[in-house]
């Protein structure tokens, strides 16, 4: 299922990875994940795609759409919280809906811990607020 | 009631999770709703925690290794029983053999009866909560034996009341550690028979020269020579005696040279046995490749026969003494169990008997001088102290082993040298001729005793003697005489033999030198080794010797 307030605007430049697309939009970067099950592979496929987008050694700010994932493997949870993940991630913003994408986006956020600012919305206009402010606080420092 | 399907495989899952079935995963509907976010959850619970268990079995296996293969002996102590409730292979190699030597068994059991007092105090101060650091106890093997050990206890806080304990075994570094004090001990004791030999020396050499004076003087057959005869015998024991002395302390002065230590057994070979006696049996086990070392083939010769008279002595009945020659490598192992030896190539040097051996309170001593086991007037205890001298002073090692009633075996190390071996000096010329003659001698002594008799033998044997007893007295005597040979004392008050003739040598650049001494001093000799070249006598001198060696000097100009 693919969300449509979750789509690249006409004329950005999109990166397709294996487990969904990767584009930027005023600042921040998007992913839309289109699997269902991320497994290890996927979770890689999104970071080469972000680094392919920005340049290799940046930080972005992460608006994840994981409305309609079902399952995300340990292993792709543990390397979505690694040093490569911290290599290219300032904070993360993940949306969910379903009750499934809730426990699991919870999971990765309470369990697996990731090193940096990660936090759960339920619409995009709610997670763009929060890196608008945290963009200011960061910029304000 | 008819229960939802799906509740009941949610269910399902947890039983099998709770009967350790961690592999299974609950199956999701199509939906997204609160059963299928349930069922996930569930399988990420499982998910992480099958992870963390392999995670930790992992360090659990690091740890138990580590435990196991420590160097040091590492255990568990149960409190109110005082028994081992676990040890590692550390221990129980040391203690077992098998695991229920140790496991079980209370630690006071390992600890000889001599400590045990020991111990059970650092028991009680546990008992009461303290951990301890470093107890010092000694300990039984299981193989027989005895060791010294540290240990050290940490009181585990739970209501178990157990301790974690480690036992380091510290026999080697304590070993190390009592070379090392004997060897300091044996280099303190060498700087004092050394300064007491050098002013011997001087009166030696005051004494048997008057004497000998005097005996000239008398009609040989008249009871007041034969008197002055003892006299002259005795003090010649006593010079002996003093060379001993300066041999322990590595001062003697000594013309060291590349020579292979084969030559030189079988060169002594004959004169042992006969020191030796029929009753024992000298065998000689060379090895035929032996390489070079470095030593003075006089004193290595006194070496063997000091060894041998020991041997000699401590088998009354007879018996067997067997000379050695073999080459060995010392490794670092070696070294790190044996004080101050440095890695390398030796030339092993075993002297052993089958004789009475020694307890182990008297091989802890033998290298002491004045320590002798033997009645008064039998032994002086330098025999010992000499051969180790001399072999610390050409680089090497000595070691004993021994044991009581089976005999004893002394290993000397000689340090390898690259170089081919000179050959054997030929015996020298005992009778030495005297000589006189009519040349200008200057005598720089600062003992007036030594400078009078140095003056006087020479004054009879027809020089022409002047006096100095600094170097500037010497000086003034230049201006105003023409001098041919100079004997001087190395060591002067307040400057050196050596330094004196150098400055003489700018007005009189044909000088000869003869240097007296009876220590060695570095202004002409380098660690005891005589700069080649040097004309020296050393003291104390006699008559004949002064005289021959004076002639020699001015001859050779
Ligand atoms: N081969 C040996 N077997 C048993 N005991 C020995 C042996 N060699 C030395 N000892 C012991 O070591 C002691 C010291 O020996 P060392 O040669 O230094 O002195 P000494 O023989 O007593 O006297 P000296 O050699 O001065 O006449 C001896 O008195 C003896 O107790
Ligand atoms: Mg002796």
């Amino acid at each position: 299922m693919v969300y449509e307030d979750f789509s690249p605007p006409e004329g950005a430049r999109v990166i397709e990875t294996c487990a969904g697309l990767v584009w930027r939009e005023d600042g921040l970067v998007y992913e839309s994940i289109r699997v269902t099950h991320i497994e290890l592979e996927h979770a890689r496929g999104l970071v080469h795609g972000i680094r392919e987008l920005v340049g290799p050694n940046i930080r972005s700010r992460l608006v994840t759409d994981m409305r309609s994932t079902r399952w995300v493997s340990a292993d792709a949870r543990t390397y979505s919280a690694g040093e490569e993940m911290r290599s290219i991630v300032e904070a993360g913003a993940i949306v969910v809906g379903s009750p499934v994408s809730r426990v699991l986006a919870s999971f990765f956020v309470r369990v697996t811990a990731p090193p940096f600012p990660v936090r759960l919305f339920t619409s995009r206009e709610a997670a763009e607020a929060w890196h608008a402010e945290v963009g200011v606080a960061a910029s304000a420092k | 009631m008819s229960s939802d399907p799906r509740l009941e495989a949610i269910i399902e899952q947890l039983q099998r999770f709770a009967s350790g079935d961690l592999a299974f995963r609950g199956e999701m509907s199509d939906g997204h709703d609160e059963l299928d976010a349930i069922i996930v959850g569930l399988n990420m619970l499982a998910d992480d925690f099958l992870v963390h268990q392999t995670r930790s079995r992992a360090v659990i296996q690091d740890m138990a290794e580590l435990f196991e293969r420590a160097p040091v002996m590492l255990f568990a102590l149960d409190l109110a029983s005082g028994s081992v409730l676990k040890a590692n292979e550390t221990m129980i190699e040391r203690h077992g053999p098998a695991e229920r030597d140790v496991v079980g068994t209370p630690l006071r059991d390992h600890v000889v009866p001599m400590a045990r007092e020991a111990y059970a105090e650092a028991l009680a101060r546990v008992r009461a909560g303290s951990d301890i650091r470093d107890c010092e106890l000694t300990l039984r093997c299981a193989q027989g034996g005895e060791y010294v050990g540290l240990l050290s206890a940490t009181v585990v806080d739970d209501t178990h009341r157990r301790a974690r304990c480690t036992l380091v075994d510290i026999e080697d570094r304590r070993q190390l550690e009592s070379q090392l004090l004997q060897a300091q001990k044996m280099e303190a004791v060498g700087r004092l028979a050394g300064g007491v030999a050098h002013d011997f020396n001087n009166l030696l050499t005051v004494i048997s020269n008057h004497t000998e004076l005097a005996r000239m003087s008398l009609p040989p057959d008249g009871e007041a020579a034969e008197d002055l005869a003892v006299v002259l015998d005795a003090s010649a024991k006593a010079a002996a005696l003093t060379g001993q002395l300066l041999a322990f302390s590595r001062r003697q002065i000594i013309r060291p040279k590349v020579l292979q230590l084969n030559e030189l057994v079988e060169h002594t070979h004959r004169m042992l046995a006969r020191l030796l006696g029929e009753n024992v049996d000298v065998v000689l086990v060379l090895d035929p490749d032996c390489w070079p070392v470095r030593i003075d083939s006089g004193q290595f010769e006194r070496i063997l026969v000091n060894l041998a008279v020991n041997a000699r002595d401590a088998m009354p009945n007879g018996g067997k003494l067997t000379i050695e020659t073999e080459n060995v490598s010392l490794d670092d192992e070696y070294a790190r169990t044996h004080a101050e030896v440095v890695p390398g190539d030796y030339v092993m040097l075993a002297v052993t008997d089958n004789g009475e051996g020694m307890a182990e309170d008297v091989t802890a001593h033998v290298f002491e001088p004045f320590f002798t086991t033997k009645a008064a007037g039998s032994g002086t205890g330098l025999g010992l102290a000499t051969c180790y001298g001399i072999v610390r002073q050409a680089g090497g090692h000595i070691w004993v082993y021994s044991e009581l009633d089976r005999g004893t075996s002394f290993k000397i190390y000689l340090p390898r040298v690259r170089r081919p071996a000179e050959s054997l000096p030929d015996d020298e010329d005992a009778s030495a001729t005297r000589g006189g003659g009519t040349e200008t001698i200057l005598v720089l002594e600062d003992d007036p005793r030594v400078r009078a008799i140095t003056a006087r033998i020479l004054g009879t044997a027809g020089y022409t003697v002047l006096e100095a007893s600094t170097g500037d007295e010497a000086r003034a005597h230049f201006d105003v005489a023409t001098v041919d040979l100079l004997v001087t004392d190395v060591v002067l008050s307040e400057t050196t033999g050596r330094k004196v003739a150098e400055s003489l040598r700018a007005v009189a650049p044909t000088l000869r030198v003869v240097y007296v001494s009876g220590y060695t001093d570095n202004s002409i000799v380098h660690h005891g080794v005589l700069d080649p070249g040097v004309d020296f006598l050393p003291k104390p001198f006699r008559v004949a010797q002064l005289l021959e060696i004076v002639r020699t000097a001015l001859d050779r100009r």
